[in-house]
This record gives C-alpha cells, sequence and structure tokens, in this order.
C-alpha cells in the first residue's frame, strides 16, 4: 500500500477542451491552459538548431528519447502547449488529441501532462502520487495506455484513474446523481450510484460548447459579419485618437489556426450574450427580439439577436443547427438527442430503484452548463417527460468556476481524503504485475 | 488444496488489515463448492442470473444484480470475465473462471480495488490451472 499521506497528490484532468491541473486539497486547479496543441512539421533542412527554450518540443520533454509509440514513419514534428498555442507561426497546424472522446494520439497527451507538470506546477511527477480524471467511456485498453506512460515516462510512485462523472458527484457531496456534462467538445450524461458509474446509463452527444461556438460564428458570418482573428490586424492611428484597421498579409498561417483564433472571438460572444429560451425556439416568435451589442477585437460593434436564444437551444434541439448556413449535418446517421431526451434515457436504463433519487439529483456540470437559464430550462423540460410521481431537482453550484471545474474539485477532494489512501495503484505494484492491474485498482 | 482452504486462506484473507466479509467458490451450474460461514443463502436463479451477464453481457444492468435477496447495482466489469456490484458502502465481486465462480463480497473498510485482487487473484490462478 502506497503511504500517499505524505505529499500532495497531483489531480490532472485533460478534457477535450482544455487541460486543469493542480495540488490535491486546492479549490481550484492551479494551471488551466488548452488541451489542443499547436504542430509544425519539422524536415531535417529547417530544424532549428538553437530550439526555443521554452518549446515544450516532443524531444524535449523526453530528453532526446524517442516518444512511446509515435510512428517510425511519421515525420517529426514540433508542438507548441498552452501559452505558445497563443502565438502565431508559420504552418502551425492546431490538432487535438481526441477523437470523439477517444485519446487518439498520446504523444500530444504526453506532451500535455509534461506541460502541465513541469512547465506549470513546477513539480517533479516522480515525487507526487497523481490522480487522472477520465471519461465516463474510457474503455480498458486507454486505461491501461494512461498508467503505462504515467509509470513508464514520469515514474510516478502512485496513481488511480477516476471517473469524470464520479468526481463531480463527489464535488457535490453525493455519492449517487444523474450528472449531466457539458464540456467543450460534447455533452456526457452518466448515473452514478454509491460513487460508481453506472455504465449503461451513459449518454453522449456530440453538440457541446465548441459546437455551439461554430454555430454562433457561422450564424454572425452568413449575416455579412467579418470576424478578424486577432493576429490579422493591426490599429493605425490616423489622426489623434482616431484608429484604422489595416490587415495583415500572414499567408502562411494555417486553416486550422485561423479557425481557433476566429472560435475564441465566438467563443467569447456566446459567453457574453446567450441565454437559454424559456420554452423551445422560435424563429418566427423570436425573429424581432431586442438586440445585445458586442464589440469585436477589431472594434466592430455587432448586434445579436435572435441568435442569443437561438444558439444555446441547440443543446436541447439538435436538429436548430441544420437551419445555420454553413453547419455540416451530423456525421452518423444516429439522430442526435437534446439534453432532457439524454436525461430520460440514462435514467430509464438504469435500475427502477434508483430511478426516483436520479431525478432528484441532477447534476449540472462543464463550462457549456453555465450557460444562463440552461438549469431551469432543462428541469421543466425533464419534469414534464418524467413519469407522474417523479420529483425533479437539477441542481448546479452557483459558481461558474466550480461548475466548469467540478470534475476537478472532485479529484481534488478525493485524493486529500484519508481513507482514499489505499486506493492509490503503487509503482511496486505495476512493476510486480503489470499494467492490467489497473482495472482492479480502480474499478 | 480442498475447496474450502481456497475459500478460507485465499479469499477470506486479510489484505491490508481488512477481509472480505463473505465468499464462495460456486460451480456454473450453480452448486456451492464451498463457502463461508457467512455467505448468504442464494437461489438457483440467481445464480442463473449471473451466469447468463457473463453470456450476454449487460443483462444484469437494467434489474442489478441479486444475491440472497440483495440487490446490487451493476457498475462496469470486464465483460465476460467479471461482474461488480455496488450497495451503499459495499459491494460485490464475481469472476468466472474455466468451471467456477469466485464471488466476494465486501463492506466497508475493505475497498472495492481490494475485494478485486483477492478474488481476481485466486481466479487467475485456477485459470491458469485450468479449473
Amino acid at each position: 500500500m502506497y503511504g500517499g499521506d505524505e505529499v500532495s497528490a497531483i489531480v490532472i484532468d485533460v478534457g477535450s477542451y482544455s487541460c486543469k491541473a493542480g495540488y490535491a486539497g486546492d479549490d481550484t486547479p492551479k494551471a488551466v491552459f488548452p488541451s489542443v496543441v499547436g504542430s509544425i512539421e519539422q524536415t531535417e533542412d529547417t530544424d532549428d538548431p538553437k530550439p526555443e527554450k521554452e518549446a515544450d518540443s516532443a524531444s524535449d520533454s523526453k530528453n532526446g528519447a524517442k516518444p512511446m509509440d509515435v510512428d517510425k514513419a511519421k515525420t517529426k514534428r514540433r508542438l507548441y502547449v498552452g501559452q505558445e498555442l497563443e502565438f502565431r507561426r508559420d504552418h502551425m497546424e492546431v490538432i487535438s488529441s481526441m477523437k470523439d472522446g477517444t485519446v487518439t494520439d498520446w504523444d500530444i497527451v504526453d506532451n500535455i501532462w509534461n506541460h502541465a507538470f513541469r512547465r506549470r506546477l513546477l513539480i517533479n511527477p516522480e515525487e507526487h502520487p497523481m490522480l487522472i480524471a477520465e471519461p465516463s467511456t474510457n474503455t480498458a485498453q486507454q486505461r491501461e495506455k494512461a498508467a503505462e506512460l504515467m509509470f513508464e515516462n514520469y515514474k510516478v510512485p502512485a496513481l488511480f484513474l477516476a471517473k469524470n462523472a464520479v468526481l463531480t458527484s463527489f464535488a457535490s457531496g453525493r455519492a449517487t446523481s444523474l450528472v449531466v456534462d457539458s464540456g467543450g467538445g460534447s455533452t456526457v450524461v452518466s448515473a452514478v450510484h454509491d460513487g460508481f458509474v453506472l455504465q449503461k446509463s451513459v449518454s453522449t452527444s456530440p453538440v457541446g460548447g465548441e459546437f455551439l461556438t461554430d454555430c454562433m460564428m457561422k450564424s454572425l458570418e452568413s449575416k455579412g459579419i467579418v470576424i478578424r482573428p486577432r493576429y490579422s490586424f493591426k490599429k493605425k492611428e490616423i489622426s489623434p485618437g482616431e484608429y484604422k484597421i489595416v490587415d495583415l498579409d500572414l499567408p502562411n498561417t494555417t486553416e486550422s489556426y485561423r479557425l481557433y483564433c476566429m472560435r475564441a472571438i465566438a467563443s467569447d460572444v456566446k459567453e457574453s450574450v446567450c441565454r437559454v429560451p424559456d420554452t423551445a425556439f422560435d424563429e418566427v416568435a423570436y425573429a424581432n427580439v431586442p438586440t445585445t451589442s458586442y464589440e469585436l477585437p477589431d472594434g466592430q460593434t455587432i448586434e445579436v439577436g435572435a441568435d442569443r436564444f437561438k444558439v444555446p437551444d441547440i443543446l436541447f434541439n439538435p436538429s436548430l443547427s441544420q437551419t445555420i448556413p454553413g453547419i455540416d449535418g451530423f456525421a452518423d446517421s444516429i439522430p442526435v438527442r437534446g439534453l432532457q431526451r439524454m436525461v430520460i434515457d440514462s435514467v430509464n436504463k438504469c435500475d427502477v430503484d434508483i430511478r426516483k433519487e436520479l431525478f432528484s439529483n441532477i447534476l449540472l456540470s462543464g463550462g457549456s452548463s453555465s450557460i444562463l437559464q440552461l438549469k431551469e430550462r432543462l428541469e421543466k423540460e425533464v419534469l414534464e417527460e418524467s413519469p407522474q410521481a417523479a420529483r425533479v431537482k437539477v441542481m448546479a453550484s452557483g459558481n461558474s468556476v466550480e461548475r466548469r471545474f467540478s470534475v476537478w474539485i472532485g479529484g481534488s477532494i478525493l485524493a486529500s481524503l484519508g481513507s482514499f489512501q489505499q486506493m492509490w495503484f503503487s509503482k511496486a505494484e505495476y512493476e510486480e504485475h503489470g499494467v492490467s492491474y489497473i482495472q482492479r485498482k480502480c474499478p | 488444496m480442498s475447496w474450502q482452504t481456497y475459500v478460507d486462506e485465499h479469499l477470506m484473507c486479510e489484505i491490508e488489515g481488512h477481509h472480505l466479509t463473505s465468499a464462495a467458490i460456486v460451480g456454473h451450474d450453480g452448486a456451492t463448492w464451498a463457502q463461508s460461514t457467512a455467505f448468504p443463502e442464494f437461489k438457483p436463479e440467481e445464480m442463473a442470473a449471473i451466469m447468463k451477464d457473463f453470456d450476454e453481457p449487460g443483462h444484469l444492468a437494467p434489474t442489478g444484480l441479486i444475491l440472497g435477496g440483495t440487490k446490487y447495482m451493476v457498475i462496469q466489469g470486464e465483460p465476460g470475465a467479471v461482474i461488480r456490484g455496488k450497495k451503499g458502502s459495499g459491494g460485490i465481486t464475481v469472476k468466472k473462471t474455466g468451471q467456477s465462480l469466485i464471488i466476494g463480497i465486501y463492506d466497508e473498510p475493505m475497498t472495492p480495488g481490494q475485494c478485486n485482487l483477492v478474488v481476481e487473484r485466486l481466479g487467475d490462478y485456477l485459470l491458469e490451472q485450468g479449473m
């Protein structure tokens, strides 16, 4: 048994949109940064003989050793993590480690972890047990891969994997709840019972914050609004106090980076003006709602009207997105369900004995759950569709930071509990029994 | 070594100061090969339902795993190999081997992971021995 009481554990949650990392016992994560990274393919001719000291390049993070699992045929690439992503570079693509919620590029995850530990938290991972938050849908192979990387690359003394929904439930002090986690890349609904996810109940949808941001962006563009990424212009003073926007010519900027920067702006518009309508959005009824002004980085002031209500309503009525020019249909043939349907379906997959408790303990988490009036709307929708006798209660932290970071906060609480210390999967156990032991130690 | 010795010395043994509440080794046909004193008396259909869940993973999830009249909520196991259930601060782990089911029931302060280790370790051994 690992004696975890001696030093603070590290809690790390790499989501599809952002990475949260910090010390167990803290109220909030110390490091929060994008979980997408910049990537520039390197050829021998262009290798920089003096790589930037702060770059978290793949080779740098492993002291020259070849990263595990990197395809040897793949050209070498330099990855830019965290703050470095905010600086435009020629030919820099923006890439994600995940596809459909599953890690497909462990090298990126490795670099994100390295950045979190060594650049942001300034710790030596060999000295701290690690609690990793994982998606409710994580597979056995994904878990073993994560564990192997932690023990082999970071030499951590101990490890635990805990599911996102369990940690959110824990953060609210509940052993049983229905967790509705609407994050950046997706929305996941999971039933948690006595501290464990009921696997059959897990329900996912590709509609998350990023999808809503794309809808907002396309809708604004369809009205003729030009969103200028911050890197693409400068302000020139043409007379005292009066400025003119000058577009910069940067032909080597990648499309993915341009989109990333435009999304950042559209996301801020969304967060500033959006509000979930009381009932299903209706184009006619909302055609003449008063507008809200928003000033874009280039000084343009735009007026947002019906979109304020239409965009967030897509969480409840995903087919609304099809009415926005330029938004692609959902890839698979399975119709995407709205939040209320996901909740009902999730509860109905659980044992009848606990459904009542789940309906009365619906927890919201994730950044997208902070949209104004979402809680009230979800409660109303679920109440209308739930069994007659059910008492429906949707809860969310009043504090948007706690809502956004509820997974991390739950991990922080869990990993600092005295009773948790016997749960760690120790390095000694890993070395004796191998990585598959993780399935038993962290059920 | 007799089946009862496996139960007494390998399933009911102490692990980090804790031990299972009860344990048993049951054949695939539902016959009890050995059990600890406190192991609940179960109905044949309860054991049949457990066997069915190994053949059809997910079968028990909507109804719960019932053993000796106690209902456990099914949590993530390993399809075809391990079923895990939870009830309050305790729970159950069932591992399937070639000819038997290894069953461990625990309660606080024993942890789910510790129960898994005890049950699955014996299960692995029996699988290696072709039993």
